[in-house]
């Protein structure tokens, strides 16, 4: 094994233009080039560049640092925030059970005010009121309406527990803003449908959610 | 949000619940009824404060609790089946009947349907049946 060839590596200000000029890629230079003045013009502009360069690299370097501190304390930040969230966000959701038991209650209720409507008079004849009451049930077919028999003793509370079911859907439960109060629920409702006309296929809806719940 | 629900009996739920009261009328009178007013708000009581209460139950939970609004075409599309899964001809309150098939004549009650799970997760999935509705079924 010999020596390995060692390559005059050159410099990127000074041997550049030698190199090209040795290699023959590179014209002689023109005899005012050479001129004393003109030299020493260009290696005090060579020295500037040099320091210049020094001075931008060790610039960088700084900003480098400070990058790095950045970028670690956003991680301490987002790591602190995730903690705090987490230990803020205490919410509990109700048992299915529980939900259901209230629908119940509600579904009695609901019973009992058909049933006292339902020994009322009304003044209306009975197609009078079998028209007044259709558009009160839950969507039908006139078809399908037409087949049910309004005069029936025994459908008749069932009728009217449809139809208080209909106004409590209409008023109140079809929108999670409207037992609010009336002007702020629907002032709310108005907003939340027309940001979300399909809340189950928004992600949007689960951060307003969860982040509702975290004020508190 | 939270400071809406820190209330009991705020002015504004006594507000909705007047509003209510007041809709209902106006509904009553258009079937051509005339309830005594005393008798009708001590009626009405009661299940306008549960359907309130019920309503912010189900507003402060993160899965999604919505009544089901019976879209009639899918009634008409399929009968109901004796083992339904999503409706019963049984009034649990009666409790004088069974299951049967048949077709549905109208819906009383709604379906009470839960979207995803309680931290309000997968909200797309398949809904999960908390109650059934109940149906008149024709004949």
């Amino acid at each position: 094994m010999g020596e390995p060839p060692c390559y005059q590596v050159p410099d990127p200000i000074n041997g550049r233009e030698e190199a090209m000029f040795s290699q023959g890629q590179l014209a002689p230079p023109p005899q005012h080039y050479q001129q004393p003045a003109f030299q020493a013009d260009l290696e005090e502009e060579i020295r500037r560049l040099r320091k210049e360069r020094q001075t931008l690299e060790a610039e960088k370097y700084v900003h480098e640092g400070e990058l790095r501190e950045l970028r670690k304390m956003k991680e301490d930040f987002q790591r602190l925030q995730t903690e705090k969230l987490s230990s803020v966000d205490n919410f509990q959701p109700e048992f299915d059970e529980t939900i259901i038991q209230k629908f119940k209650m509600l579904e009695s209720s609901v019973k009992s005010v058909a049933r006292f409507i339902s020994k009322l008079k009304t003044q209306l004849g009975p197609a009078e009121w079998k028209s007044a009451l259709a558009p009160h049930l839950w969507s039908a077919p006139n078809t399908v309406v037409d087949m049910i028999d309004f005069q029936d003793e025994n459908l008749r509370p069932k009728l009217l527990k449809s139809m208080t079911w209909k106004f409590l859907q209409g008023y109140l439960l079809r929108s999670p803003f409207l037992c609010y109060g009336v002007q702020l629920g629907e002032r709310f409702d108005g907003l939340f449908t027309s940001l979300f006309p399909e809340p189950r296929k928004s992600s949007h809806v689960r951060i307003l959610c969860t982040t509702s719940h975290m004020e508190g | 949000m939270a400071r809406l629900n820190s209330f009991e009996r705020s002015q504004d739920e006594v507000d909705l619940t007047e509003f209510l009261i007041e809709q209902f009328k106006i509904l009553l009178e258009q079937l051509g009824y005339e309830a005594a007013e005393k008798d009708l708000r001590r009626k009405l009581a009661q299940p306008l404060d549960r359907a309130i209460k019920l309503a912010k139950l189900v507003a402060n939970q993160r899965a999604i609790i919505q009544l089901y609004e019976p879209e009639f075409s899918k009634y008409l599309e399929r009968q109901k089946k004796e083992d339904d899964s999503w409706m019963t001809n049984v009034d649990s309150t009666e409790g004088d009947d069974h299951e049967i098939a048949g077709d549905v004549a109208t819906p009383i009650t709604p379906a009470l349907l839960k979207y995803g799970n309680g931290m309000g997760a997968h909200l797309r999935a398949k809904p999960t049946v908390l109650v059934k509705s109940l149906v008149i079924l024709m004949g």
